[in-house]
C-alpha cells in the first residue's frame, strides 16, 4: 500500500475504516495506484463478481457521482441527494464492457478536479450538509471520506488481499 | 475561427432543452470531436467576455456541464423514468469558484467524462435513446434529447468563444 492510512469511524457504514492520514494527498493518489495495482502479478481476478474492469468502471461512475454531489452540496443549501442501485449501474452501465483507460482517465481527472473544488471550498465547504434517504443529514466531509475508505476498500480488492 | 472548424453539417432543429438550435446530422461524431475543438477554439481566445464569461470560466462551465450530463445519462439509462434535477448555471460559476478554477484541470476533466459519457451511450446502444426522464418542468423527455442537446450546448460555446 502506497498510502499511509489511519482508522476512522464512518457514520455513514457505521464501521470503523481506513482512510488516508493526508486525506486529500492520498485521495490524490488513488488512482495511479489503483492503475499500477492492475500491473502487479497478483492482481485480481474480480471479486464480488464484478471483474478488474469492472471495478474500474465502478470507482470512474463513483467519482462522477462524488463530484455531482460535491457540486450540489457547495451550490445549494442542505440539498437531498438521491440514492443509486450500484448493482444496477454495473449490470445497465455494462461494466464487464468498459474499456479500463477510458475508466481510469475519467476517474483520475474527476478526482483531481474534485479535489480541487474541495480545496478552494475549505474547511467551511466540508461542514455544508447534505441530506440522503439512507445516510441521513451530514457534513460533505463524511460522504468524502467514505469515498476515501472505498478507494482503499477497492484496491485491497484489485490487490487480492 | 472556431466554427468554421466545426465540420459537421447542422440542421434547424426545435429543442425542448433550448428552443431552436443547430444540430449536427453526425451526433456522435459532432460529441466525439468537440472536446478538442472547444480546447482549441479557447486557447485561441484573446476575449475576456464570452456573455460575460472568461474563457477560464467556460472551461469551468464545461467541465462541469459534462459531469451532470453524465450524471444523467447514467440515471436515465440505469433507472426507470428518473426525475432529473436541474442547475442553476450561474450560482454555479459563483459557488465553484469557476474564476479560479484551473483550466489544464477544467479541459482534462471535460475531455475524459466526454469519452467515458460516450463509450457508455455506444454500449447502451440505439434502443437506450428512447428511454425517458422525468424533466422538472418539460414532463417526459427522452434520453436521445438530452443528447442532442449536448451537441447544441457544444455548438452554442464554440460560437460564443469565436464570437468573443
Amino acid at each position: 500500500m502506497d498510502v499511509q492510512t489511519t482508522t476512522h469511524h464512518c457514520p455513514i457504514c457505521d464501521a470503523d475504516v481506513e482512510i488516508p492520514v493526508d486525506l486529500f494527498g492520498g485521495m490524490a493518489q488513488m488512482p495511479k495506484v489503483v492503475a499500477r495495482a492492475f500491473k502487479e502479478p497478483h492482481a485480481m481476478g474480480g471479486g464480488e463478481g464484478w471483474t478488474p474492469h469492472g471495478v474500474v468502471a465502478h470507482l470512474a461512475d463513483i467519482e462522477v457521482t462524488l463530484g455531482w454531489r460535491i457540486r450540489q452540496v457547495l451550490a445549494e443549501d442542505a440539498p437531498q441527494l438521491q440514492p443509486f442501485d450500484q448493482d444496477r449501474w454495473a449490470d445497465a452501465l455494462e461494466y464487464k464492457e468498459r474499456d479500463l483507460a477510458t475508466s481510469l482517465a475519467a476517474y483520475g481527472a474527476n478526482r483531481q478536479l474534485n479535489l480541487e473544488i474541495l480545496r478552494r471550498a475549505g474547511d467551511a465547504g466540508l461542514e455544508r450538509l447534505y441530506r440522503h434517504p439512507e445516510f441521513g443529514e451530514r457534513p460533505i466531509r463524511t460522504l468524502v471520506e467514505h469515498i476515501a475508505d472505498h478507494d482503499l476498500a477497492h484496491l485491497r480488492q484489485i490487490q487480492g488481499a | 475561427m472556431a466554427a468554421a472548424e466545426y465540420r459537421f453539417e447542422t440542421r434547424r432543429v426545435q429543442c425542448p432543452n433550448c428552443g431552436e438550435a443547430d444540430e449536427p446530422l453526425d451526433v456522435m461524431g459532432a460529441l466525439t470531436a468537440a472536446p478538442e475543438l472547444i480546447t482549441a477554439a479557447l486557447h485561441d481566445s484573446r476575449s475576456t467576455a464570452n456573455d460575460g464569461w472568461t474563457p477560464q470560466e467556460v472551461a469551468a462551465h464545461l467541465a462541469d456541464t459534462e459531469v451532470f450530463r453524465g450524471m444523467r445519462f447514467r440515471r436515465i439509462i440505469a433507472e426507470d423514468n428518473p426525475a432529473i434535477e436541474r442547475i442553476d448555471g450561474e450560482v454555479w460559476a459563483a459557488a465553484l469558484y469557476y474564476s479560479q478554477r484551473d483550466v489544464a484541470t477544467s479541459f482534462a476533466t471535460f475531455a475524459a467524462n466526454r469519452r467515458a459519457n460516450l463509450e457508455m451511450l455506444r454500449l447502451a446502444g440505439e434502443a437506450a435513446l428512447d428511454r425517458l426522464y422525468l424533466h422538472e418542468s418539460l414532463g417526459p423527455l427522452t434520453l436521445r434529447s438530452l443528447v442532442d442537446h449536448t451537441t447544441h450546448h457544444d455548438l452554442a460555446h464554440l460560437r460564443q468563444i469565436s464570437a468573443g
